[in-house]
């Protein structure tokens, strides 16, 4: 009950912004797990089946994620908003250029995360065989790259946030 | 079937590199052109960077298609190992021509020649 009273005393864009960023965290623990997947191909004690399902939901949260990122960055760009907040600053360049820099490379690790979903899904245990060897590498290194760069992303966003809670 | 499956994946991979390039790419011409940039703002709270994932992701799905065909043409030679170096140096290409200390020059040095132009 003191929970359910606490989060609705955060304004509804804190909720947003909260709800953002936690999807983000959930995301990792899935990559934890889609990591596991790809890595232990070889030995099948993972099965396709799992690992498929896996890859589903990974590229699902993270598209929530970035979808739900674009309803927290109205309010950010609104005038008298955070970015005007932080133009108007001695820190401009937390804007100019971390928070852009996050805005743009938004667009890899959903993209990333849907490749490896897309190449797992389209050739199965065939990756397994001799000929696609590097068609597994980029299932692998996708969800390397897609965690490597939401790391990137949530730092970024971290630094922002602290300079000019929303 | 199999040969219809790996087509498919390096189709999928061509259209994302493709993607991400035109991300950048229209990034740096959004941050030279004011006109350009305009004609991004397809959801105005959201702002020019609503159209450049809007038409960056339509490029995908619309793309995905002629490199389906192309690489029925030639499937007797799939450059497999060349297409996903494309991919991955692509990714990684918008990873680094989308930070505004390295896009932000080339964007004013575009913008200085159209405004010659």
């Amino acid at each position: 009950m003191e929970l359910v009273n606490a989060i609705q005393s955060v304004p509804i864009i804190g909720r947003v912004l909260s709800f953002h960023g936690l999807l983000g965290i959930v995301s990792l623990g899935l990559w934890v797990l889609a990591l596991m997947g790809a890595l232990d191909f070889e030995r099948k004690a993972f099965s396709l089946f799992w690992f498929k399902l896996i890859l589903v939901n990974l590229t699902l949260i993270l598209s929530l994620a970035t979808v739900w990122g674009f309803l927290a960055y109205i309010p950010y760009r609104a005038p008298g908003g955070p970015r005007s907040f932080i133009v108007e600053s001695e820190k401009p360049w937390m804007h100019e250029v971390v928070f852009e820099h996050k805005e743009f490379i938004a667009f890899l690790p959903w993209l990333l995360a849907l490749t490896a979903t897309v190449v797992t899904f389209l050739l199965g245990n065939t990756l397994l065989e001799k000929d696609n060897q590097v068609l597994l590498l980029t299932v692998r290194y996708s969800l390397l790259l897609s965690v490597a760069i939401t790391l990137v992303i949530i730092i970024e966003g971290v630094l922002v946030t602290r300079f000019a809670p929303l | 079937m199999k040969k219809e499956s790996k087509i498919l994946t390096l189709s999928f991979l061509l259209s994302t590199a493709a993607s991400f390039n035109l991300f950048w790419v229209m990034n740096i011409l959004k941050a030279a052109n004011t006109q350009f940039k305009g004609f991004l703002d397809v959801y105005p709270p959201v702002g020019p960077l609503s159209g450049l994932f809007l038409f960056c992701l339509l490029a995908l799905m619309v793309l995905f298609f002629p490199f389906t065909v192309l690489l029925q043409q030639h499937q007797q030679n799939l450059r497999v190992k060349e297409v996903v170096i494309f991919y991955f140096a692509s990714a990684i290409l918008l990873f680094v021509m989308t930070f505004p200390l390295i896009f932000g020059p080339i964007a004013r040095a575009l913008s200085a020649l159209f405004n010659l132009v």
